[in-house]
């Protein structure tokens, strides 16, 4: 968990909204992608990188081996 | 309003991305249509919805898992050690190699389905266990169940009288209730499509009529604010680990009687089937997010793919890289989802 995420909190609601819980603040949980270092507009870029490599793959497959 | 939001360049440019593999697969379809017009058949379609039934009902064990922020890499080897149990127990009673010569009467074929569900279950208790209460990744220990199953089956189909031999010549009753169909009108409807969609809709009320599947998602989607809305984290995992035992379980029961003839290497890589379908169709690796619809759409787009490229006759091993292709871009698109979120 890096130190950011560590500081990161939220009030926590939930089923036990009226009791002391609530007073309660925890830390978010960390992602799988937490630390991704990328922006949207760059995974547009990598996904259809991605998508041309397989369409490329699979034309080799098909027409080619 | 609502329509003039549906027609943004930005939305729609947000919905292409995020259904991109969907789109994908349905562009390689149509392009295999092109090329082999044969391969629209309602018999093809028949085959892909039966090979997709096992997958599927696997994929909907294993998608719980990945909705907690979890996952499972023993599934493929669990099934390959149930359906060796189930097939050894349900052996033709007149195959003079069967593995247990003492069962002279065929046993009903409830006691094999129960045995096969309880031995998976048990494997899934102990990755539960382990996610539960001894906080340990997923990937770590249900690696270590997965050696654990695959050993299992090795000695187990390696003890037979006559040394490893597959477990072939299934009893009849067997091979005839999961391969049979129901005749609707001019289509043949197989039982195994049958009992998945059964399957699939005892999981969709768990995941969206139960606390059970409330609990599931808040789970997945934040844990600490779970536990701390009282949901008691550790009772959930153990419930959730169990369910997808005993799909694990029924898959290996169906598994074993569809191929007819086990052999260790049943099972193998069928866990990245199940997880690159759940992902395909739309459940996060993140966590808290996935439907019961998305799965098997995703399990049978993937299935249908499998189906075409062996149609077309590609090169098998060419197949392997279309798959991890698939599983990247899919995660790719997943990421994607949760920075647009963030």
């Amino acid at each position: 968990m890096t130190e950011d995420n560590k500081e990161k909190e939220v009030p926590v609601q939930g089923a036990a909204g009226n009791s002391e819980k609530t007073q309660e603040k925890h830390s978010v949980r960390d992602s799988v992608y937490s630390n991704l270092p990328f922006t949207v507009k760059q995974m547009d870029w990598i996904i259809g990188g991605l998508l041309i490599l397989l369409a490329a793959v699979l034309f080799v497959g098909i027409f080619i081996l | 309003m609502e329509k003039t939001s549906k027609l943004n360049p930005g939305n729609l440019k947000e919905k292409l991305v995020n259904n991109a593999l969907i789109i994908i697969l349905g562009l390689m379809l149509v392009v295999v249509v092109i090329i082999e017009p044969g391969f629209l058949s309602i018999r093809n379609f028949s085959n892909i919805l039966a090979q997709a039934s096992t997958r599927g009902i696997l994929a909907l064990g294993i998608a719980a898992l990945i909705i907690l922020g979890g996952t499972d890499l023993s599934a493929g080897r669990i099934l390959g050690c149930c359906a060796a149990i189930s097939a050894s127990l349900l052996q033709s009673t007149t195959y003079a190699s069967r593995y247990y010569p003492q069962i002279t009467k065929g046993l009903p074929l409830f006691v094999p389905l129960l045995v096969s569900i309880a031995v998976a279950v048990a494997f899934s208790i102990f990755n539960g266990f382990g996610v539960a209460f001894l906080n340990l990744h997923p990937f770590i220990i249900t690696l270590g169940t997965q050696l654990i199953a695959f050993g299992s089956t090795c000695i187990y189909i390696d003890s037979q009288r006559g040394g490893a031999q597959p477990l072939s010549t299934l009893d009849s009753r067997y091979t005839n209730f999961v391969k049979g169909t129901f005749d609707v009108g001019f289509m043949q409807i197989p039982h195994l499509v049958v009992i998945l969609l059964i399957c699939a809709a005892v999981v969709y009320i768990i995941w969206n009529h139960t606390v059970l599947g409330k609990n599931m998602y808040a789970l997945g989607g934040n844990i600490e604010a779970a536990k701390v809305s009282g949901i008691n984290a550790k009772s959930n995992i153990m419930i959730i680990y169990i369910m997808a035992g005993v799909l694990y379980g029924i898959a290996s029961f169906l598994e074993a009687a569809r191929i007819g003839s086990v052999t260790t290497t049943v099972g193998f890589n069928y866990e990245f089937d199940a997880i690159s379908g759940s992902i395909i169709g739309g459940v996060s690796f993140a966590g808290g997010i996935g439907t019961v619809p998305g799965v098997l759409v995703g399990v049978i787009m993937l299935q249908t793919i499998n189906y075409s490229l062996t149609y077309l006759n590609v090169n098998p091993y060419l197949q392997y890289i279309v798959k991890g292709l698939l599983i990247i871009v899919a995660v790719a698109i997943d990421a994607r989802k949760y920075l647009a979120k963030k």
